[in-house]
């Protein structure tokens, strides 16, 4: 009986001590989650001032079948800006095949005028080297410029052709 | 003039300048100015390189959770019949979820070597991430986790030798359940 009678307040202590330490679990969460947050709002603005929608400028590819093309390197000539160039893996093809529009990179441009220029180099439906090119002069506006190149193959003339077009 | 030496003996001056002025130059140029070397444990440097053929490209990063075994050449011209026991060894652990790639370095008119793993052409100048470590040849090792496990030095058949014992024993480790 004196032994319950010391237990019971070392108990009720415990308890005690329980409930605030899950008090203070669920504040620091909310403080996490809080700082998580302010963390996102802080990476979208410093997107919008490193890359704002005015000089915005992205690339895509996509290649519909792949049966007379396909792309084992590109390499993209866009005005003023360095080359941008991509090697692509058996994986990579592989999710193109299965309809996937892959984002090759993104960067800033000045409004107006700029020549584009893009090299394809990949195999055709024999497994021979072979060099798809374009080229291409697109207008910049204010708002952001989405490119897509598009690998498509043409039944007629048994080939693979490339295209640009703009979102 | 003749110039003291530590030995005792005077130097001719002509001969010091000589050694100046042609011999420090030459020694300081055979040094190799970028030694690169991976550090073990830590995470092996992601890269992207083109086939040396009319095929697929490879990049590290996508073989996560497999081990991989890189082959760094020196100058390789066709050096196919130098690499059949290295490709023989490659083989007998690919069922094993090996991965293993040849590096190569086209100079002048160089051919690659027709080889049935695949060989990369760490030259072209579209690659992306890949730096040639000295010295070569040299093979690397990484664990399925994208950590160096261990990197040899030396010939093509020093680099068979050294691999074949360490693969059985690294190969068994990563099969084996951790903890154990």
């Amino acid at each position: 009986m004196k032994l319950s009678y010391l237990l019971l307040p070392l108990l009720l202590h415990a308890t005690c001590a329980w409930s605030d330490d899950a008090k203070v679990n669920k504040e620091v969460s909310e403080v996490k989650k809080a700082v998580l947050e302010l963390n996102q709002e802080l990476y979208q603005l410093e997107k919008d001032l490193l890359s704002p929608a005015t000089t915005q400028v992205a690339f895509y590819l996509s290649l519909a079948n792949g049966k007379y093309f396909e792309p084992l390197a590109l390499d993209i000539k866009a005005g003023d800006l360095p080359a941008i160039r991509h090697i692509y893996t058996e994986r990579q093809i592989q999710a193109l095949r299965m309809g996937a529009v892959q984002p090759i990179a993104s960067d800033n441009i000045g409004p107006g005028k700029h020549s584009i220029e893009v090299t394809l180099r990949g195999k055709d439906g024999q497994g021979q080297e072979q060099t798809l090119s374009l080229r291409s002069e697109v207008e910049k506006s204010a708002a952001p410029l989405m490119l897509e190149v598009v690998v498509r193959d043409d039944s007629n003339s048994k080939q693979a052709t490339a295209s640009l077009r703009v979102w | 003039m003749r110039i003291p030496s530590f030995t005792g003996h005077a130097i001719p001056q002509a001969l010091m300048i000589a050694f100046v002025q042609i011999a420090l130059p030459l020694l300081l140029l055979t040094l190799p100015t970028k030694a690169l070397a991976f550090k073990l444990g830590e995470t092996f440097p992601d890269f992207s390189i083109p086939s040396a053929f009319v095929d697929y490209g490879q990049r590290l990063s996508e073989q996560r959770g497999k081990p991989v075994m890189l082959l760094v050449l020196d100058r390789c011209d066709t050096c196919d019949s130098k690499l059949h026991d290295f490709t023989t060894l490659a083989q007998s652990y690919a069922q094993q979820d090996l991965v293993t790639w040849v590096l190569w370095s086209q100079q002048k008119d160089d051919q690659p070597p027709r080889i049935s793993l695949p060989v990369l052409n760490v030259s072209h100048p579209w690659q992306q991430g890949w730096t040639t470590p000295s010295p070569l040849p040299a093979l690397y090792l990484i664990n399925p986790d994208g950590t160096l496990e261990q990197q040899f030095f030396g010939s093509i058949r020093a680099l068979h030798n050294y691999s074949q014992s360490y693969l059985s024993t690294w190969m068994q480790s990563l099969l084996r359940p951790q903890g154990q």
